[in-house]
C-alpha cells in the first residue's frame, strides 16, 4: 500500500469509527461519566480515583478490542465489503490492518483523555514511570485486540461473532474490576473474575499506575503474553482459511 | 485489437460440484462480451476467477498476461470490477469513497468528472446506503473506472433497475466501449446484451454452449425470434 493510500484510509476509517455512536461513547463519553459518578460517591481522598483511572482504562481498551473490532470485522466480513477491497490493489488485509490501528489510537486517546480528566476533576495520583505504564498499556491492548480478532475470525456467522463479542465483553467489564472494584465483589466472584483476562489487565495497569515494581508483575505479563499468542495464531489459521469469495 | 484476458479449461469446483467445467475465452480490447445463461450456471465463479477472488480448482487464465490470482495487485491497476455480492462501508459520503478509492491508483480518473458523466454530480454529499439502486450501480462503475481500467468487469449490472435507470448506464457502457475497454457484461436482460454485446457466451451446467458473434447467436432461432425467445429456446423453455 503506497503511503497516500494509507494515510487516505487511515483518514478514513477513523471517520467512519467516531460516525458510529457506540464506539466513541463507549470508549470517551462512559468512562468519564463513570469517573464523574463514582468519583462524586467516593472522591478521592483515599485513593479510589487512583485506581479507579486505571481500571477505566482497561474498559476502554475492552470497548475497542472486544466490542468494536470484532463487530466491526465481522460485519465487513458478512457484507461482503471486505470483498470489495480485494478487488482493488489495496486488498482487504491493508483495510484490516489499517481497522486495527485505528482502533488501537482510538484507544490510546480515549486513555489519555481519561487521564487528564481523573488529574483535572480528582487531582489523581500516578506515581509509576510513563515507560512503564505505556508498555503495560500496550501489552493489553495487544491481548485484547487478539480476542477481539479471534472472535471475528472463528466465527463465521457474523450475528454469532457479535452475540458473543457482546457476551465477552458485558462479562468482563463487570467481573473484572475495570467498572465495579474487585474488593466489593464476594470470593466467589472474585474467584471467577481470575479467569478473566480483563482482571489481569486491570490489575497490571493499577499496579503499573501505582508505581509498584515490573518485577511483581509476572503472572499478569505471561497471561496476555500467553492470549496474544494463543488467540492471534488461532484468529490468523482461521482468517486464512476463511472462504472470502 | 489486443487480448486482455485469456481463459483456458478453466474449472471451479465446489465440493463434489462441478461449477464451471473447462471453459475457454477470449476478451479483446473495446469489445463488450456478454455473458448469459441461468442462475447457477458458473457465471460469477468465472468472473471471480478472472478477477482473482477465487482460486480455479483447474485450467489457466491470464489477464494483461498475468495470473489474476496471484498478481491481483497488480492487475487491479488496469482492472475495474464490478461485483454482484459486494457492499461499501456504511456511514460513508459518495465523495469520500471516491476520493478514497482515488487514493488506492498512481494515476487515477478525475472522480469529478465522472459523478458528473454518470449523473451523480449533486450526490456527491449523499451518503452510500441513502442512494437509489440505479444510484449505486453507477457509483460501482464509477469506483470500477477510478483505475482508468483496460478490462471491466461487470456483474448483473442492471439487476433490480427501472427501465429509465438501465438505459442511462447502457448509455455510459457504449461510451466506455467507445474508448477502447474491454468489457464482460454479465446479464440476464436479452435486450441489454443485444443494444451492447458483440459476442455472446451462453453458459450451461457450468459449460460453454455457444459462443459467437451476436449475429451468429441470433441466427440460432427461427425468423422473426426474438433474443430472449431464442435464449429461452436454447434453454428449453420455450
Amino acid at each position: 500500500m503506497t503511503a497516500k493510500a494509507f494515510l487516505k484510509t487511515t483518514q478514513m476509517i477513523g471517520k467512519i469509527y467516531f460516525r458510529e455512536f457506540s464506539g466513541p461513547f463507549f470508549s470517551v463519553v462512559f468512562p468519564v461519566g463513570m469517573l464523574l459518578l463514582f468519583g462524586g460517591i467516593y472522591g478521592n481522598e483515599y485513593g479510589a480515583m487512583d485506581e479507579m483511572v486505571p481500571a477505566l482504562a482497561g474498559m476502554i481498551i475492552a470497548v475497542n478490542g472486544i466490542m468494536t473490532l470484532p463487530l466491526n470485522l465481522s460485519e465487513y466480513m458478512t457484507n461482503k465489503v471486505y470483498k470489495r477491497f480485494d478487488a482493488t490493489p489495496v486488498g482487504k488485509g491493508n483495510i484490516i490492518l489499517v481497522q486495527i490501528l485505528v482502533y488501537l489510537l482510538s484507544t490510546f486517546i480515549s486513555t489519555a483523555i481519561i487521564i487528564v480528566a481523573g488529574r483535572i476533576i480528582h487531582d489523581i495520583n500516578i506515581t509509576g514511570a510513563w515507560y512503564v505504564i505505556f508498555p503495560a498499556i500496550l501489552l493489553s491492548c495487544a491481548a485484547v485486540f487478539a480476542m477481539g480478532f479471534f472472535i471475528a475470525a472463528v466465527f463465521k456467522n457474523g450475528k454469532l461473532a457479535q452475540i458473543i463479542s457482546y457476551i465477552v465483553y458485558f462479562i468482563m467489564i463487570f467481573l473484572s474490576g475495570a467498572t465495579v472494584p474487585l474488593w466489593l465483589m464476594p470470593e466467589n466472584i472474585r474467584t471467577l473474575a481470575n479467569a478473566l483476562p480483563l482482571t489481569h489487565i486491570v490489575i497490571l495497569l493499577q499496579n503499573t499506575f501505582s508505581g509498584q515494581p515490573v518485577n511483581e508483575q509476572f503472572t499478569a505479563i505471561f497471561i496476555l503474553l500467553g492470549i496474544i499468542i494463543a488467540c492471534g495464531l488461532i484468529g490468523a489459521v482461521s482468517y486464512r482459511n476463511r472462504k472470502w469469495a | 485489437m489486443e487480448i486482455l484476458a485469456r481463459v483456458n479449461d478453466l474449472s471451479v469446483r465446489y465440493g463434489s460440484n462441478l461449477a464451471v467445467n473447462q471453459i475457454s475465452f477470449e476478451l479483446n480490447s473495446g469489445e463488450i462480451v456478454a455473458v448469459i445463461g441461468t442462475n447457477g450456471c458458473g457465471k460469477t465463479s468465472s468472473m471471480e476467477c478472472l478477477g482473482g477472488l477465487r482460486n480455479p480448482s483447474g485450467g489457466t487464465i491470464a489477464v494483461f498476461g498475468k495470473n489474476p490470482h496471484t498478481d491481483r495487485k497488480e492487475i487491479y491497476t488496469q482492472l475495474g470490477i464490478q461485483l454482484q455480492e459486494a457492499a461499501y462501508p456504511e456511514k460513508i459520503k459518495v465523495n469520500e469513497i471516491c476520493s478514497w478509492f482515488s487514493s488506492f491508483y498512481t494515476n487515477p480518473a478525475d472522480y469529478k468528472q465522472l459523478l458528473t458523466q454518470l449523473g451523480l454530480a449533486d450526490k456527491g454529499k449523499s451518503y452510500v446506503n441513502k442512494l437509489s439502486g440505479g444510484q449505486k450501480q453507477r457509483l460501482s462503475i464509477l469506483l470500477a473506472m477510478l483505475a482508468r481500467p483496460k478490462m471491466l468487469i461487470l456483474d448483473e449490472l442492471t439487476t433490480g433497475l427501472d427501465p429509465v435507470a438501465r438505459r442511462s448506464i447502457w448509455d455510459v457502457l457504449k461510451a466506455i466501449k467507445s474508448e477502447g475497454i474491454g468489457v464482460l457484461l454479465v446479464s440476464h436482460y436479452m435486450d441489454e446484451v443485444e443494444s451492447l454485446a458483440d459476442r455472446v457466451i451462453f453458459m450451461q451446467n457450468g459449460k460453454i454452449f455457444f459462443t459467437g458473434t451476436l449475429a451468429e447467436f441470433k441466427s440460432l432461432g427461427k425468423p422473426g425470434m426474438s433474443l430472449e425467445d431464442i435464449y429461452l429456446d436454447m434453454e428449453g423453455l420455450l
